[in-house]
């Protein structure tokens, strides 16, 4: 009973801290730069807090009354720095939860399984259910009155600080943090990346997760082994980087996803109907996740149950701490280097589990000799990641009525060398493909700009919708000088407007990669000319004449406007008759939204209208 | 069809802009004519004023329509489920709506898609479109609020080619023959309908006389001058097509 009590209380919290960070997040713009420096606020303070053997100075009672105030951390979007001010409030109870969870742990150290399978628990529970504010709330009830039942933990001295054992397991979680982000553009490679696919994505990777944390990871941690299992894991991870995304490149290829999607093997186990796995079929993606992410995911699970102390003597007192800390160290270097270090994170993640290997190994009971050895044989295996250099050409191999192929980058001479049609970043993977076409049409543009496996750009037959409602836009706001374009900018319209008027053009698009990449010509390499593109619209300059969003891709939470913080950012940012438009098909809503929608207009603006732009597509 | 809904960050006390000459004409050439303030008005959704009742929907974390429209995610076959969408978010819209406007029609022609996979409006084959009778009778409604908004020709020229496809003769000669005598509309692709609805009847008389007037406006518009060398000859249009169009490319 305690036992499930406390998988409650566990379960509960990690939703609770999950909330925090989203609510944070949004507070400073709502972008995945700015999701990672939140994750890495909560990471930090937890970690910190973890370092003390009870409550870190600060009472666990009023600390979690405070917690459940950070639910307000939305209403501060568009003024960052006081969200980020009024966040830093939330550092001493979040410091006082971590060194809760860390009193919890010291007393039942077998309770770590629990502690890490109720973390996947509360994230599978707030993604599969998405309660919104309420829900935030109940969890933040839920988890208080569970706490109160729970013994606290007895305060004891703090031991004198040992810096050195500290740094593999630091260096451990702040490697797979790394790698997950550098393995983050293929997740949803092959699929919508709506919230049910991630949920099925999440799962499947968590059962590889725990099957491995069970079974390997749990028989190595309570043998002497146990620091040598994790080094071969960490090195394991950090050598095996490229293969893990070359992996990923290969299973994009139109034989190879059909070799493991065809095969008639799952014909016969699920008695579908096409020629492979469907895309809405509830084992599709967990079977691409599995080919793509189950070694890194065993790995992993083999590295961090070993990074963990069998006793207290054996790490200190410091078991969790390092991993939360070097976790949230991780998310905020690459919340503040953010998007123009990811070309580069392959190989810093690489180099971090190569050095968390090499100090697991140094911290190993061998003979001096043995030790100086194998550190410096791990010192030059550092040479493998930095010298790593994976395929990244990635292909389609969905196909729908066309068949799709990346485009060729032309071989003209004007094209800016520095300009691909492919750029991954952050769960992104924005590129050209190429449709095919008959005869008749192979004279014509047929370049689409995707992103993971969702199409962006407007068809030939739908760009004259795209390109009307712009200029609609723009004739309502009577001839915006300065204009804000949120989301994927669609070069056409822009440049049928710039034709027939002067204006300065902002981007707020995440990542800023691929609002580069729309804006850029495909054909010819040119791009258009825009001041600033920068990942959400807190960081526009404004003021803006218009500020105009395009519903695409909505399904996928990234892709989705639909957030009343944006509103209320597009209206900080507007001049004083300026305005904002959003504009949307009514396919690409479901009944009990729309209404909602226009109700957050009418909060926000003082005036508001709703027009229906009759457009057809091209015949 | 889009909805755009625009936000304005002062108090509004004039009309809404209409676009500039240069703009207005690339406009209309995308199917948007934006002449004067009632091409405007007709496109315009007048909303009662307290339109929702969940607003956690959009805010916070955890936000619930992060879920709610993981059903509007690309399918393969999406059969008609794209359309049976569309119509069910017009018709929870239309209640809220205060005034007769170009919803109630979409609403209804949304819901009119009864079919196959290519059965939906995004098809750009007007074969594959259906019609009811009810999507055109609210669009005639606004049509007399409206008449001389340029953004209703422009829905009723689209409408045309599909009844004119479907060979829908009796609703041709309800609606049409009403816009052109009772409104006096003598745009060209009115009269075409006309002209294809008479040779239908076999009147080859009354169709060269509809497309004598289209030709006397616009004497190289092409469709009407196959119709008039089908009508001359006192031939029907081939069953799989109509003039102007040629569905073999």
């Amino acid at each position: 009973m305690r036992t499930l009590r406390l998988f409650l209380y566990f379960t509960a919290l990690v939703g609770l801290l999950l909330g925090i960070s989203d609510s944070l997040s949004l507070a400073l713009g709502g972008s995945t730069a700015d999701s990672f420096l939140a994750n890495g606020f909560v990471l930090l303070a937890l970690g910190l807090g973890a370092r003390f053997r009870c409550v870190g100075f600060v009472p666990l009672r009023a600390s979690f009354l405070l917690l459940g105030f950070a639910g307000i951390l939305p209403l501060l979007a568009g003024f960052a720095p006081l969200g980020a001010a009024f966040a830093a409030f939330f550092f001493l109870p979040l410091r006082a939860v971590g060194a809760c969870i860390s009193g919890i742990l010291r007393q039942q150290p077998h309770h770590l399984s629990l502690l890490a399978l109720a973390s996947w628990c509360g994230w599978l529970l707030t993604t599969a259910w998405a309660p919104g504010l309420p829900g935030f709330l109940l969890l933040w009830l839920v988890a208080a009155i569970l706490q109160r039942t729970l013994p606290t933990p007895e305060p004891e001295p703090s031991p004198p600080l040992a810096f050195l054992p500290l740094l593999p397991p630091a260096f451990s979680a702040a490697g797979i943090v790394l790698l997950f982000l550098a393995l983050s553009p293929y997740l949803s490679l092959f699929d919508s990346g709506a919230l049910p696919q991630d949920l099925r994505r999440g799962a499947s990777l968590g059962m590889v997760f725990f099957l491995c944390w069970f079974t390997f990871g749990s028989g190595f941690a309570n043998t002497p082994a146990r620091k040598g299992i994790a080094a071969l894991g960490s090195l394991a991870l950090g050598l095996g980087w490229p293969y893990f995304v070359s992996n990923i490149a290969q299973l994009s290829s139109t034989e190879n996803y059909f070799r493991w999607l065809g095969d008639p093997r799952l014909h016969n186990l699920f008695s579908f109907a096409t020629r492979s796995v469907p895309e809405e079929h509830p084992v599709y993606v967990p079977i691409l996740t599995c080919i793509g992410f189950a070694l890194p995911s065993a790995l992993t699970a083999l590295v961090l149950r070993n990074a963990f102390a069998r006793n207290h003597q054996d790490w200190g007192p410091y078991s969790l701490a390092p991993l939360l800390l070097g976790s949230g160290v991780a998310f905020l270097f690459c919340g503040f280097f953010a998007y123009p270090l990811f070309p580069y994170l392959g190989w810093i993640a690489g180099t971090t589990l190569v050095s968390a290997a090499m100090f697991f190994w140094w911290n190993l009971s061998l003979p001096k000799p043995l030790r100086w050895l194998g550190t410096a044989s791990l010192l030059c295996c550092l040479y493998f990641p930095l010298h790593a250099a994976p395929a990244l050409t990635f292909q389609h191999p969905l196909m729908d009525a066309y068949v799709w192929t990346p485009a060729p980058k032309p071989s003209n001479a004007s094209w800016p060398q520095h300009d691909s049609l492919q750029t991954a970043n952050y769960f992104s993977l924005p590129r050209y493909l190429l449709r095919n076409a008959t005869p008749s049409q192979l004279a014509l543009d047929r370049t689409f700009l995707f992103d993971d496996r969702n199409s962006l750009a407007a068809g030939l037959e739908k760009q004259g919708i795209r390109e009307a409602e712009f200029l609609f836009a723009a004739a309502l706001a009577r001839n915006p000088q300065k204009i804000c374009w949120v989301g994927p900018p669609n070069r056409q319209a822009l440049q049928a407007l710039k034709q027939r008027a002067p204006m300065e053009l902002s981007v707020a698009c995440d990542p800023p990669n691929l609002g580069r990449l729309a804006l850029l010509n495909p054909i010819s390499g040119e791009s258009f000319p825009s001041l600033s593109i920068q990942p959400s619209l807190t960081r526009c300059e404004g003021p803006f004449d218009l500020v105009f969003m395009q519903g695409q891709a909505m399904w996928e939470q990234r892709h989705s406007l639909l957030r009343a913080e944006i509103l209320r950012q597009a209206f900080l940012r507007l001049k004083e008759q300026g305005l904002c438009v959003f504009v949307a098909s009514p396919e690409d809503f479901v009944p009990g939204i729309l209404p909602q929608w226009i109700q957050e207009f009418k909060n926000i603006f003082p005036t508001t209208q709703v027009f229906l732009l009759p457009l057809a597509p091209t015949k | 069809m889009r909805f755009a809904i625009v936000g304005q960050r002062g108090v509004r006390n004039d009309v809404w802009a209409l676009p500039w000459s240069d703009l207005a004409s690339r406009l209309e050439e995308l199917g948007l004519p934006l002449w004067n303030q009632e091409d405007l008005s007709a496109l315009q959704l007048p909303t009662k004023d307290d339109l929702g009742n969940n607003p956690w929907l959009f805010r916070g974390p955890f936000r619930p329509v992060n879920l709610a429209l993981a059903d509007t995610a690309f399918r393969l076959v999406a059969e008609n489920s794209l359309s049976q969408r569309a119509a069910a978010v017009c018709d929870e819209l239309l209640p809220l709506v205060l005034q007769p406007s170009l919803l109630s029609f979409y609403a209804a022609e949304f819901s009119a898609q009864e079919y196959s996979v290519h059965d939906t409006y995004l098809q750009s084959n007007p074969l594959a479109i259906e019609v009811s009778e009810d999507a055109l009778e609210k669009l005639m409604e606004l049509t007399l609020l409206h008449p001389q908004a340029k953004t209703l020709h422009r829905t009723w020229a689209e409408v045309g080619v599909v009844l004119v496809e479907l060979r829908e003769i009796g609703w041709i000669q309800q609606y049409f023959q009403r816009l052109w005598q009772e409104l006096g509309w003598q745009d060209a692709e009115i009269r075409l309908a006309l002209a294809h609805a008479a040779m239908e009847m076999l009147d080859f008389d009354l169709a060269l006389d509809h497309i004598h007037a289209i030709l006397a406006q616009y004497p190289d518009f092409g469709p009407a001058l196959e119709l008039q060398h089908l009508a001359e000859k006192q031939e029907q249009v081939p069953r799989d097509a109509h003039a102007g169009h040629n569905h073999g490319d």
